[in-house]
């Protein structure tokens, strides 16, 4: 069970939105991270044949994915970041309907959708039609089609995207459960989303990797430390940029910063135990801040 | 797989509408048929002169003509001359009174489409016809009665100050008259009032069928980009093979049950209401100057394949565009613009206007293709329009299929 990913480049119009991204999968839980236009989403359309590469290749245990066709397609679950469904389907027919997609012959199916809508907390909404269910629904929903065929590679683009909090812990440990003998390809923007989960991470930055490893790995590897200051209010629109500021707390008189710099920033400034999240900083400085304001 | 596609077109609230207005259109079709519009319903005038509808009506009118029933010849026309003279001269039919002369109407029903004839056949001219000209006759002979059809047409053909004359080419005029001259004769008549209802409004299903149908089919592909469930479908195992084989199915499925489903419960109830009787009566009893040389029922046939095609083609070229662009408002307006264009084009002189002939509008409303003229020279070969249009539709139909099937195979996310 060997996804090889060699020299992986794709362009639109002499922009590269993957650039020679090479990398091996196997069974585990991989986590994607990166900015948003980081070339992520790209990235996996390739993984699902969705969208061919400009060069490079991509294999499955040594054969071309591309040229498997539907064989590869066959051990591939997908939950698209603009994951979409029927409307007027209830989430029973919807299943069915994927599993026919799937080529799962309906007795199987029938077993099939059953007992995944009982793993993902779905059976009483079962003949709800899928446009009156709530975002977190809707998910469990998707990465049930994803599980169907029982896929050998699931790929999850950004499958937290606008779920509250709750329902993120809940999915993510739904993902967690179903991540057993497969490669599990997640890719997201929130570092906690995949900083329990994900075997190894894998830091994307503008179509290229930037870093890979455990958790562990890439914060014991990150280049700059992390500090600790409290400064007064004058001076925090100064330390805002001049640093990678990970944090801001607001205190009476000033703030205590959370500051990832080569040099301490302040007299007083500590050194702190770095997490991912100041890895994440470190690598996409102040483009960390995306639009739901969420490092 | 087929099933779940003809959820995904009926489910919305959109095409359980569109479902609707198809019924309507099949009964309103059936509605215009029997009792419906009042220039072309089935009417009985009383022995009071005055007017009946209904079945009742339905059945007098057959039993009147059916006394008439039998080959349009010698014996036949001069009988309907006498008769019509011998009503002529009573005094209901002399009287300043409406309600006398409807009395003397009412005893012309039985032979009134032999009398019609007379009219045609003895009209001054190709393009004119005078209701009174039976009346002003004393005596009739047969050879002249059906010879006059191809005289009449041959004046107009190759009359310099005539409009007929610089519309075709000679091999043209000598096709035309050839049609003419195979039509057999004598005719034979018997009441055929159902087979003329369900020709004269055999149009409606089809042409406003298909732009109904036309909607159901616009999303049948683009809606998956719509609905954002492209990226998940096409990374499918089926999603670009079988998948792609039942949306074609599907409409397919959807054209052809719809439009044959309401064309026969069209033809049942309209013949069923108004008689089987007359289907082998020759269509010129309706379309004197037609040079299709059909009965009733051939030509009832050859209007519910022509319309079937019809629609099967602007169907399958609706899906197409929806396969091609990503949009149903693009493939949705491709039979609106097929359906009304040749409308505007007849309105141009020189060869637009006849190869508006040549467009799928035409097959969708039969009745009025067999009553004109419609006829095209393609290599030196003089054919009518519809012998040309109904294969070539059929076979666009078929490159179509494997051409949308490509098409959405090829398309990624």
């Amino acid at each position: 069970m060997d996804l090889k990913i060699t020299n992986l480049t794709k362009e639109f119009g002499g922009f590269k939105a993957v650039d020679h991204f090479s990398y091996e999968l196997s069974c585990g839980v991989y986590g994607l991270l990166g900015v948003n236009g980081a070339g992520k989403t790209t990235l996996m359309r390739m993984l699902t044949t969705l969208m061919k590469p400009t060069s490079g290749c991509i294999t499955w245990d040594g054969e071309d994915i591309f040229a498997m066709d539907g064989r590869y397609r066959n051990l591939l679950g997908y939950l698209p970041q603009d994951f979409g469904y029927y409307p007027d389907f209830s989430i029973y027919d919807y299943l069915m309907y994927i599993a026919n997609l799937k080529g799962i012959r309906p007795a199987v199916a029938k077993q099939r959708v059953k007992e995944l809508l009982k793993q993902v907390g779905l059976v009483k909404a079962q003949y709800k039609k899928m446009k009156t269910l709530s975002g977190g629904m809707k998910r469990r929903a998707g990465i049930a089609q994803a599980m169907l065929n029982d896929p050998k590679i699931l790929i999850l683009d950004e499958p937290t995207a606008g779920l509250d909090p709750g329902e993120r812990i809940r999915f993510r440990n739904l993902i967690s459960e179903l991540s057993e003998d497969r490669i599990v390809l997640l890719s997201t923007h929130i570092v906690s989303d995949i900083e329990y989960i994900a075997d190894d991470i894998l830091l994307i930055k503008d179509g290229c990797l930037a870093i890979s490893g455990t958790a562990e790995e890439l914060i014991d590897s990150i280049p700059e430390p992390v500090w600790n200051c409290t400064v007064p209010k004058s001076k925090i629109d100064a330390c805002l940029k001049a640093y990678k500021v990970a944090n801001v707390k607001t205190i009476p008189g000033g703030a205590e910063l959370r500051i990832v710099s080569k040099g301490r920033p302040a007299e007083d400034a500590v050194r702190a135990e770095p997490t991912l999240e100041d890895v994440f900083l470190c690598y996409f400085g102040e483009r960390t801040g995306d639009s739901d304001g969420t490092v | 797989m087929v099933r779940y596609e003809l959820k995904k077109v009926f489910g919305s609230v959109g095409g359980k509408i569109a479902l609707i207005l198809y019924i309507a259109v099949l009964a309103l079709s059936c509605w215009l048929s029997s009792t419906g519009a009042t220039n072309i319903e089935v009417k009985w005038v009383n022995e009071q002169g005055k007017s009946e509808y209904g079945l009742t009506a339905v059945q007098n009118l057959r039993d009147a003509q059916k006394e008439w029933e039998g080959w349009v010849d010698q014996e036949t026309l001069t009988r309907v001359i006498q008769e019509n003279q011998r009503i002529n001269a009573t005094p209901e039919a002399n009287s300043d009174s409406v309600q006398q002369r409807d009395i003397a109407y009412s005893w012309k029903q039985g032979f009134m489409p032999i009398r019609e004839m007379v009219n045609h056949s003895y009209a001054d001219d190709f393009r004119k016809y005078d209701y009174y000209t039976a009346d002003r006759m004393t005596s009739i002979d047969v050879d002249a009665f059906y010879a006059n059809r191809e005289k009449l047409l041959t004046d107009w053909l190759y009359d310099e100050t005539d409009a007929g004359y610089s519309m075709y080419s000679e091999p043209e005029k000598q096709y035309i008259i050839g049609q003419y001259r195979q039509l057999q004769t004598p005719f034979y008549f018997t009441y055929h009032e159902g087979w003329h209802q369900l020709l004269e409004n055999a149009g409606y299903i089809p042409s406003l069928g298909i732009l109904i149908l036309g909607f159901l089919l616009a999303g049948i592909f683009s809606n998956e980009f719509k609905w954002k469930a492209d990226a998940m479908y096409f990374s499918t195992l089926c999603g670009r093979n079988k998948a792609t084989s039942a949306k074609i199915k599907a409409g397919f499925l959807l054209v052809t049950v719809l439009y044959w489903g309401a064309m026969l419960i069209y033809s049942l109830f309209t013949l069923c209401y108004l008689g089987f009787e007359g289907g082998n009566c020759v269509i010129q009893w309706l379309l004197w100057k037609s040079i299709y040389n059909l009965n009733m029922w051939q030509a009832w046939m050859l209007a519910l394949v022509s319309g079937y095609i019809g629609n099967l083609f602007l169907a399958l070229l609706t899906m197409w565009i929806s396969a091609k662009t990503k949009s149903a408002v693009f493939a949705v307006t491709t039979p609106f613009i097929l359906v009304f264009l040749p409308a505007f084009l007849e309105g141009i002189p020189g060869w637009l206007s006849k190869i508006s002939g040549l467009m799928p509008s035409h097959l969708l409303e039969l009745y009025q293709n067999l009553g004109s003229f419609k006829i095209l020279t393609v290599f030196g070969k003089v054919f009518r329009t519809l012998d040309v249009s109904i294969p070539l539709y059929l076979m666009l139909s078929i490159i179509l299929v494997p051409m949308m099937y490509r098409e959405y195979q090829r398309k990624r996310a």
